[in-house]
């Protein structure tokens, strides 16, 4: 009897079965032949367009410096690199300092006008940086006396050392003032959803309420404020229409300066691919900084409760209450005032028809832009979800890299390969059936929809793809077994329930395109003016009060922009 | 309807250690209906997944039918199978009306038959009037139907349900397991079901079958599953058993296959047992462990005190521990002597 097992555990093994899971070749063969399914390989061709610029440079790398680069490296090139670094350094800090501390006022504590605040805070993100600069375009004149005084007082070396300071600080809180909004509605959100149960949990264990800020809250959102901060150094780099306005010239205006004025195209490349390793280190940065666990995402989403908010006493609510009017008033409410009164000013100087096209023109390219960039989105998410394989998960993430890519480095990347194929297959087919010699790629419509594709496709797939992943995925799998191809699926099932984040995507897309600067001053058709470009020209040549027209009405399309960020940087569900 | 048969299926998750269905077998006949039990984990749902085409099998063969459905060379996009499948959560379109998502599948139907078809489905479960509801609007028990409804109206060849009773309440879900019985045998389906509930299985299917790891390990009738487990798993699956010596048990079960049970040792259900307070004939000693109300009886936890002399050695593998129903008139307490003998 002490023989006996204990009756479980039927481990018998049938000989020959197969126990090791298929080998790599087997797998690698089959993702492949998975391929021929239409939604992988629209993916995979998407995919493919999407990081043709960025290969482009990367090869480029490899390729014979011109006989410029060498002028470029030795006198160019280190100032270049100097006033980015300084400037994306003090506009970093400057948002930081704005940001985190009105994110944790508006999220933990009750003060005058905190519900304004709130929302209010955000507007300055309606005005891209080049307009923000505009508004405030003779600010440099208005410190001329001051810059006299020094120089008559203390020397002209003093001047020389006063005016710059004074030109960098300028330019880098007119940039901080537009920007820090990024900063504020994530480290907020992480402030007054993630954190707020262990907010509460600490001051039950003793800390006071500042103690519990750098203990608990700081480095919760931590990751939170990181990603934010990264969003605003890489809209620094990509910044042309202010650093040039005010004479920085940062790696994106030497990049426009190499291309246009220097005519050397390989000289950009060196200097765009230089540009987004940094920015490429950023982003790795940003990923690491988020730990193992990803612990700003902790806890289920659905037992998030917000924090319960902290009355401050009178003095230090008026206190509060005047920290966030400072950003709100210097990132919103002086420019755009500004920007209204020159408006109305000089609004009838424009004659009706020019203005007329010039709507028309940027309405037609955003749209058509906005067309492009939601569909591809869509595509990529929607193949990521019915795709069987592997191999388009790394697809999408690597072809939504663009939206870290300067402009400017785009709009390289993009003419390079379309001015060959307009110099090289495209002339040839041109002569051989006597054609007129025209450019069918650089230089139109079609260059200027790619370099948007590129730019813009992850502003679009990721509200796409967080509505999809909050769509079960039994709906699909219902739809199919019910005799719906997996197209039909998308159109009948997945479409209708994702209104939500397809809309946000749609407005987030429109209002992108339309403020887009740097590529489309590259990449326009020759002649072709957006309300952004018309802008950008009219304030270089000085006619500030003219600019104030296209600028304020960029504006305000900015702030329809604003109402799905607002909500996306919540990390809000769009279903 | 068809019936569904299944050869040597085989799944292996690139992460996972072991296969999650591992050369798996299975027939099943025309409209009958088949309960896969097993745990989480236990590779049920990626076979019902790899049936309906939403998972492609490492190899083996799933025919439908005639139609072959999957093997090593080809596989039928899962709209073109014919198959319904009833999910855990109903996976109801939140978009369309209880008649529209009935009406999803049956878009080769007739606008005018397609009508009658609902208005048909709906009064199969019991929902007739509710076309017009959202799914929002539907409690879990409605939703469920619904779901079903929705599988059925398209006659598929084959029907798979998913777990459909796990996100109900208690009586819901008895409830809701005897229609659904009703329903199932009305519509004359070939139905395999997977299930973590026994009593799910047991209440619905023709045949059960025990999953674990990724294989069989006993396929047949529900009353014979019950009462001759082929291992401890299975026996323990169905409800409280337990590991008497095979001398004392001798003739109250069915003589299981040799080698199967472990040597020397039957297992026995505590209704098999009668309980005595006093000693008499051939009653063996046991010491009382452990008691539980369960309303109408008392369930005693108990070890032999013959066995090795006393219940010191809490040794399952030489003294198991036994369960034993209670329903006379003096209350149990841990520590009294009460004798069983087979009924």
């Amino acid at each position: 009897m002490s023989s006996a097992l204990p009756a479980a555990e039927s481990s018998v093994t049938r000989p020959g079965k197969l126990r090791r899971p298929p080998g790599t070749w087997a797998r690698i063969r089959r993702e492949l032949r998975m391929l021929r399914s239409p939604w992988t390989a629209t993916a995979a061709l998407l995919a493919l367009v999407v990081s043709i610029p960025i290969l482009v440079i990367v090869f480029n790398l490899f390729s014979d410096p011109g006989e410029n680069w060498e002028h470029i490296r030795e006198l160019t090139l280190p100032g270049y690199i100097k006033n980015t670094a300084i400037l994306v350094g003090v506009v970093g800090l400057l948002a930081l300092a704005i940001g985190v501390p009105s994110a944790w006022l508006v999220a933990t504590c009750d003060f005058p006008g905190r519900k304004i605040f709130a929302w209010a805070l955000v507007l300055p993100l309606a005005l891209p940086t080049y307009i923000a600069a505009y508004a405030y375009g003779d600010i440099l004149q208005a410190i001329i006396p001051l810059q006299v005084w020094i120089r008559t007082n203390w020397g002209v070396d003093a001047f020389i050392i006063a005016e710059a300071i004074l030109r960098y600080g300028t330019v880098s809180l007119i940039l901080a003032s537009v920007l820090y909004p990024y900063v504020y509605l994530s480290s907020r959100a992480a402030f007054s959803v993630r954190a707020a149960s262990s907010i509460e949990a600490s001051q039950t264990l003793g800390h006071s309420i500042g103690s519990t800020f750098f203990r608990v809250a700081l480095p919760m959102a931590r990751p939170a404020i990181i990603a934010g901060l990264s969003l605003v150094m890489m809209e620094v780099i990509n910044d042309f229409g202010a650093v040039s306005f005010f004479g920085i010239p940062t790696i994106t205006v030497g990049i426009f300066r190499t291309w246009l004025a220097l005519g050397d195209p390989s000289g950009a490349v060196r200097m765009s691919a230089g540009v987004m390793v940094v920015v490429l280190v950023l982003l790795l940065a940003e990923r690491l900084s988020r730990g193992r666990a990803g612990f700003s995402e902790l806890g289920s989403r659905s037992n998030h409760q917000a924090a319960r908010l902290r009355r401050l006493p009178k003095g230090r609510g008026i206190l509060a209450c005047s920290f966030c009017m400072i950003p709100l008033l210097f990132g919103f409410l002086i420019p755009a005032g500004r920007l209204s009164i020159w408006a109305s000013q000089s609004f009838a100087k424009f004659h009706f028809g020019d203005f007329q096209e010039l709507l028309v023109t940027t309405l037609a390219i955003a749209v058509v832009g906005t067309i492009c960039v939601v569909a591809g989105a869509l595509t990529l998410a929607y193949a990521e979800r019915v795709s069987p394989t592997r191999l388009v998960a790394p697809l999408a993430r690597f072809s939504t890299l663009g939206y870290a890519v300067p402009g400017a480095v785009i709009a390289v990347g993009i003419m390079l390969p379309f001015g060959w194929l307009d110099n090289h297959p495209v002339a040839a087919i041109q002569e051989r059936f006597g054609l007129e010699r025209e450019l069918v790629f650089s230089g139109t419509l079609v260059a200027l929809g790619c370099a948007y594709l590129v730019r813009f496709l992850a502003v679009a797939h990721q509200p796409i793809r967080s509505g999809m992943e909050n769509l079960c995925g039994n709906l699909d799998s219902a739809a199919r077994l019910l005799g719906s191809s997996p197209t039909a699926t998308l159109f009948k099932v997945n479409l209708p329930l994702l209104t939500g984040s397809f809309f946000a995507a749609t407005i987030l897309i429109f209002v992108d395109v339309l403020k887009e600067l740097p590529l489309t001053l590259i990449l326009r058709p020759f002649n072709f003016e957006t309300l952004a470009t018309k802008a950008y020209s009219l304030a270089s040549e000085g006619r500030l009060p003219e600019c104030a027209v296209p600028s304020l009405l960029v504006v305000l399309v900015g702030i329809i922009g604003l109402i799905p960020l607002n909500r996306l940087m919540e990390g809000r569900r769009h279903v | 309807m068809s019936s569904l048969k299944i050869r040597s299926l085989t799944k292996h998750f690139r992460t996972a250690e072991r296969p999650a269905v591992d050369g798996l077998d299975l027939t099943i006949p025309e409209g009958s209906t088949l309960a896969i039990v097993g745990e989480s984990g236990s590779g049920k749902t990626t076979l019902l997944r790899m049936i309906a085409g939403l998972e492609i099998p490492d190899s083996g063969e799933i025919r439908i039918g005639s139609q072959l459905c999957s093997d090593a060379s080809h596989m039928v996009a899962p709209e073109r199978r014919g198959i319904g499948l009833v999910f855990q959560d109903g996976a109801l379109f939140p978009h369309l009306t209880v008649a529209k998502n009935i009406a999803y599948g049956l878009k080769k139907l007739r606008r005018s038959k397609r009508h009658s078809r609902i208005e048909e489905m709906l009064e199969l479960v019991g929902l007739a009037g509710y076309g017009s509801r959202y799914p929002r609007e539907l409690s879990g028990g409605e939703a469920q139907r619904v779901a079903l409804a929705r599988a059925l109206a398209p006659e598929p060849k084959v029907l798979l349900l998913d777990e459909p009773f796990s996100n109900l309440d208690t009586t819901l879900r008895k409830r809701l397991r005897d229609d659904v019985r009703n329903i199932l045998q009305t519509a004359g389906a070939t139905c395999l079901f997977v299930t973590h509930d026994t009593e799910d299985a047991l209440a619905i299917a023709d045949e059960i079958a025990v999953m674990r790891k990724g294989e069989l390990l006993q396929i047949g009738e529900p009353a014979a599953l019950y009462r001759n487990p082929c291992d401890a798993y299975c026996a323990n699956l169905f409800g409280p058993a337990n590991r008497l010596p095979e001398s004392f048990m001798k003739g109250i079960m069915a003589q299981p296959a040799p080698g199967q049970m472990g040597e020397g040792w039957m297992w026995t259900r505590p209704e098999q047992l009668e309980v005595l307070q006093n000693s008499g004939g051939d009653a063996i000693e046991v010491e009382v462990t452990e008691v539980r109300y369960v309303g109408e009886r008392q369930e005693v936890k108990a070890r032999c005190t013959a066995l090795n002399g006393s219940t010191e050695t809490e040794d399952d593998a030489t003294n198991p521990e036994l369960t034993l129903y209670w329903q006379g008139r003096d209350d149990i307490r841990p520590g009294n002597r009460l004798w069983i003998r087979p009924k």
